[in-house]
């Protein structure tokens, strides 16, 4: 699998690097010597200790389609390394084979033979013994040859001829892969490698892990070298200048050794420095030659189209210039115009006949490329339909090219045919050329549908991708359109003309430089676009939300800026009570709702609301005077006192007779085991009652019930607290609870928690009367909460929406069951109104903001108050992940240890950004 | 004896009506602490406990929830995978004895344990240092409550005191045997866990010190 992909990089890679040697022949950068000396240490320097390659179950593979098979187990660092060795083994053979095909003979001094020799040399060359390098003295595979001859006599040849040429070149850098080189043109490397693959005599120069002793791979340099060694060399120019080239090329090519890494350093700079040195002019002959051969029968590029005596009109108008034109298309499918002067094509097939420099450099000017991908209008004039006709490509910045004169007859159409067919799958041009498959009827079809009625015809032929649906932007749109279709090429930052004294170059640089930065701006694009439109899309949701559940929690969507009130004090109280005006009202409620009752002196505070509270719940008229309200409440409750301890007498009594029956049948009945619960505790007596004494009887047990339960709870009611340590006060609690059921007797009775709000209004009323007043005000909303009522489930669905749009962070924890059960742990928030979640001042402090925002924003404060709770506490819960249990356990541990105050301006923080959303959506 | 490495929380939830003495059972067990300044629960709050059980670590995460019965509709969220489920009454109160049947119809319902059948339960009579408040005398209560477990399918009774620590513990720790034995009966229902089991338990020997992967 990785052994795939790296290969599979460097078949992409490659192209790259080919086009970066064609220009750094030009322009002769020869810092390569260092590349090369580092890529040999690296190399050799390199040990693996895996001895995955030896598993004697794998067989012997010498071809290297089997290759894949060995891959597909995990790859050691030096199977990746040997994997690359061959694939750039692989690549050189498959480049210089499919050079040879189209050449009668391959110079041998040429770069593609150099590239292959250094690929070879790289191969025979890993995992060599230092030791063995040492003793030779030698820092070359030469000594390795010298070795084989031992046993291989017939590589004596190579040896002589290395030896003899080696003699003849000054230039010792490329002596190292000289006798390569010479064991190729003697046919003889396929036979030498094999021969170092499979003697032992060789193998104990190696490392065990070296890719001449890989059981999967030694054989795989010999069989690939076969192709190689059957091409018929030449020694075309065994001057010092193509040897210089050959050099160049054998240091860039050590710098792109797979095992060396750093691809992007073998860059050339981006000037061409020497241009003026005599060493320059004498590589342009060679360079010239291979620019030329790379133009038209190219390695990696199909040649879709060829015309010879195409015209170039020069710039400065007037003649035409004729050249050969070609149209390529390479491996990732894009098409390539170019056109070359005829004088170059020569010159280059005859390097010795060379111009002068001058001349040579004005025809280097003049050759063109054009990339098609930015080639956005293709015009097409013509005369006649036989006569010449003029070319003109238009990029897609405006740019236009020089016109190509195509000879009379059905060049041009011919032309645009292969055009169009190089275009597809990707693009297509528009009006395409024809629709049925028949080629001839093309220009006349053409012509019915576009050409002008007079003789002369121009034709506009636009380049259309296929795959968008959408039609190409125009021209002057096209930068910006461009970004927001990621699938559009790039638009080159410099015009579509190569120029020729650096063709290769420019174009790889600007290809570079395009597709990286492109792509990078692209992603990046997409993901600003992505995070604002998931941004806008769950403000949105939010919004939603908000809108369709979260909507009625506020009455007033008037915003109460944040107000630095004092909390309300004696002073201020007693105005309120001299004036009572409305004015007075409404300031009482922000001082309440901000900044609360009391300055902090337990008594005086508690003393302050006993009397302002009422007035918040409503038992009082803001314009009312207290005292007669009070009298009648004292008074009704003393009725109800006395009326219901008639009822808990009765209850009393019949407690008593029961308890005593079940003792008494203890000792009178006995045990009979099959029915021993109807017995024991069963005290009905089976006699009818009559239907007059049946309500009655009714009523005392329905009374009797809660009777017991109220004292279950009263008797456990925060004894913690001094004031309910006072049994006296107990008592006075359980009178309050008790009138309060047998008031609402038809009610749902008492439910546990009843008792826990009534107490800390007893703590402050110390009133029995006044405190169940307040008390039946306040239980009119909290009974809703209470069980077999709808209360909960709004509130606890009112939280969940609330956290959805506040945090949507502990909305994805709270949110992993479909029903409510997860908020759980809220439950006893809402239902006693945080009195057991707090102290009891804190509980005074926010039950009179609860009030108090009832009178100035929304009845719902205990939602935002719990929301506060929960976001308070958010990295908490988040970082530890908390679930329905560890919640329930958190905010059990955390009673009565919350920061009220905190708590309080956070929930009033909710409440008016909240408000806030809503007025926007009014 | 492989399934009962499975899981080493068991989940225990004490029901019965309110004041029978569930958060004191509770504290009691856990903390070895009476107060009579326990309020009346509401919602739910559980502790836990690790306990030795036949060499094996084991904690029990007890949860105490609201005893009145308009409280049972939360139950559904509570009781969601109990392993044990310990009814309690109040010895000196008849009527949390009549109760018992409800609440263990409740739980089964809301539970819905795989085998409701042979879902454990134990049952605790409480209270049992207010000998003078008893109704009927404690040799006849036994008689009466064990017939009741016996009519259940054999629960186990245990009469205990959270005032006076009488028994608590050792109920505990047949609590948590009980839901133990339960899980490893389970798990032998279920051949294909076992075999799980069983795979785990070889890796586990043929592996000395990390995974093969």
């Amino acid at each position: 699998m990785w052994q795939h992909v790296s290969a599979e990089s460097t078949l992409f890679r490659r192209p790259q690097l080919r086009k970066e040697r064609n220009a750094s022949e030009i322009e002769r950068d020869d810092k390569g010597e260092k590349g090369h000396d580092s890529g040999i240490s690296s190399r050799t320097g390199s040990h693996s200790t895996s001895d995955w390659c030896a598993s004697p179950s794998l067989p012997r593979q010498t071809r290297h389609g089997s290759v894949a098979d060995v891959e597909e187990t995990t790859p050691s660092t030096s199977q990746i390394r040997k994997a690359k060795l061959i694939d750039t083994l692989k690549m050189e053979v498959k480049i210089l084979m499919e050079y040879a095909a189209g050449n009668a003979s391959v110079d041998l001094n040429s770069g593609y033979v150099t590239s292959l020799c250094i690929a070879v040399q790289n191969c025979v060359m890993d995992g060599i013994r230092k030791r063995f390098l040492g003793l030779i003295g030698m820092k070359t595979s030469l000594a390795l040859l010298h070795t084989v001859v031992k046993g291989f006599p017939s590589a004596q040849l190579v040896i002589d001829k290395t030896k003899e040429h080696e003699t003849k070149d000054s230039c010792t850098s490329s002596s190292q892969v000289r006798w390569i080189r010479e064991a190729l043109h003697t046919r003889q490397l396929s036979t030498i490698l094999n021969y170092m693959a499979t003697s032992k005599e060789m193998h104990r120069l190696y490392d065990d892990d070296a890719l001449l002793l890989d059981r999967a791979k030694s054989g795989m340099p010999a069989a690939l070298l076969l192709g190689p060694c059957a091409i018929s060399f030449k020694r075309m120019a065994s001057d010092s200048s193509s040897e210089v080239l050959s050099r160049v090329e054998w240091t860039d090519r050590m710098r792109d050794h797979p095992t060396n890494g750093s691809t992007s350093s073998s860059r050339p700079p981006l000037s061409v420095k020497r241009q003026g040195s005599s060493l320059v002019s004498m590589e342009r002959q060679s360079t010239s030659r291979d620019y030329v051969f790379s133009l038209h029968a190219n390695y990696r590029s199909t040649l879709l189209y060829g015309k010879n005596n195409v015209g170039l009109e020069d710039s400065s108008g007037g003649d035409s210039t004729k050249g050969y034109l070609s149209l390529h298309k390479n491996f990732s499918a894009d098409l390539t115009i170019r056109w070359t002067p005829n004088q170059l094509m020569t010159s280059s097939s005859q390097p010795n006949s060379a111009t002068s420099k001058d001349e040579g450099k004005f025809q280097w000017k003049q050759a063109i490329t054009i990339e098609m991908n930015q080639v956005i209008y293709i015009h097409l004039h013509q005369k006649q339909e036989e006569s010449s006709s003029i070319i003109t490509f238009v990029t897609c910045e405006g740019g236009q090219s020089p016109p190509l004169h195509f000879p009379s007859g059905q060049h041009s159409l011919v032309f645009l045919t292969a055009l169009e067919s190089g275009l597809t799958p990707l693009y297509r041009l528009d009006p395409p050329l024809s629709q049925d498959q028949c080629k001839e009827k093309a220009l006349p079809r053409l012509r019915r549908r576009t050409s002008a009625t007079n003789s002369s015809s121009d034709y506009v032929f636009r380049i259309v991708r296929l795959t968008s649906s959408a039609p190409p932007p125009p021209p002057t749109e096209d930068t910006q359109s461009d970004d927001f279709a990621p699938s559009v090429p790039p638009s080159p930052s410099n015009g579509f003309f190569s120029l020729p004294s650096s063709p290769a170059m420019l174009s790889s640089v600007d290809d570079l430089v395009n597709t990286h930065v492109g792509q990078a701006c692209r992603s990046m694009q997409q993901q600003i676009m992505a995070r604002a439109f998931f941004g806008w899309l769950s403000y949105v949701r939010h919004l939603r939300t908000v809108r369709e559940h979260l909507m009625g929690l506020i009455h007033n969507k008037k915003i109460t800026p944040e107000e630095d009130l004092p909390p309300v004090d004696e002073a201020f109280w007693s105005e309120c009570t001299s004036k009572r005006t409305p004015e007075l009202w409404d300031e009482c409620i922000r001082r309440v709702y901000w900044a609360g009752i009391g300055s902090g002196k337990e008594e005086e505070d508690k003393a302050l609301r006993r009397q302002i509270w009422p007035y918040l719940l409503g038992v009082f008229e803001w314009t009312e005077n207290p005292e007669p309200k009070t009298t009648l409440f004292t008074e009704k409750y003393r009725d109800d006192v006395e009326e219901w301890r008639v009822l808990e007498a009765e209850v009393r009594r019949r407690d008593e007779e029961a308890f005593n029956a079940a003792r008494a049948r203890k000792g009178a009945t006995p045990i009979r085991e099959m029915s021993i619960t109807s017995d024991v505790f069963d005290e009905d007596n089976e006699e009818k009652k009559d239907p007059k004494d049946q309500e009655w009887e009714d009523l005392i047990d329905k009374f009797g019930a809660n009777l017991h339960r109220i004292e279950k709870d009263v008797e456990r009611c925060d004894r913690a607290l001094r004031f309910f340590s006072n049994a006296q006060n107990l008592e006075s609690l359980r009178r309050v609870v008790c009138t309060y059921v047998r008031r609402n007797v038809d009610g749902d009775g008492y439910v546990q928690g009843m008792c826990d709000i009534a107490a800390p209004l007893l703590v402050i009323f110390q009133d029995e009367a006044l405190t169940l007043e307040c008390y039946t005000v306040l239980m009119d909303r909290m009974k809703e909460n209470f069980p077999h009522h709808a209360g909960m489930d709004r509130c606890l669905s009112n939280l969940r929406s609330l956290v959805q749009v506040v945090d949507p962070q502990i909305f994805s924890l709270l949110s992993t069951s479909a029903d409510f059960t997860q908020l759980y742990f809220s439950y006893r928030w809402f239902l006693l109104d945080f009195k057991r979640e707090l102290p009891y001042d804190g509980v005074f402090r926010v039950w009179e903001t609860i009030w108090a925002c009832g009178h100035l924003q929304s009845k719902s404060f205990p939602l935002f108050f719990s929301l506060a709770m929960l976001t308070n506490y958010r990295d908490t819960i988040i970082s530890n992940n908390m679930d329905f249990a560890d919640l329930i356990k958190f905010f059990n541990d955390m009673t009565a240890r919350h920061d009220v105050t905190r708590l309080l301006i956070s929930a009033r923080l909710h409440l008016s950004s909240l408000t806030s959303v809503l007025q926007t959506l009014d | 004896m492989s399934g009962t490495r499975r899981k080493a929380l068991l989940k225990v939830i004490i029901l019965g009506d309110s004041g029978v003495g569930k958060t004191s059972l509770m504290n009691q067990y856990v903390n070895r602490r009476f107060s009579n300044q326990y309020k009346a629960t509401i919602g739910a709050d559980f502790l836990t406990k690790d306990v030795m059980i036949d060499d094996r670590l084991v904690t029990m995460q007890i949860w105490d929830t609201a005893g009145q019965e308009r409280f049972q509709s939360l139950g559904v969220a509570f009781y969601r995978g109990a392993d044990c489920c310990v009814l309690a009454f109040d010895v000196t109160n008849a009527v949390s004895f009549k109760s018992l049947d409800s609440w263990r119809d409740e739980f089964l319902i809301q539970a819905s344990p795989r085998d409701p059948e042979h879902f454990p339960f134990v049952l605790l009579g409480n209270k049992i240092d207010m000998e003078a408040n008893r109704a009927v005398s404690a040799k006849r209560h036994v008689t009466m409550a064990q017939s009741w477990c016996a009519a259940k399918g054999g629960m186990p009774y245990y009469e205990v005191s959270a005032k006076e620590a009488v028994n608590v513990e050792a109920a505990f720790q047949a609590i948590a045997r009980d839901a133990l034995a339960r899980e490893s009966a389970d798990t032998s229902d279920f051949p294909e866990l076992e075999n799980n089991i069983n795979l785990n338990e070889n890796n586990r020997s043929s592996s000395s010190g990390g995974c093969n992967c």
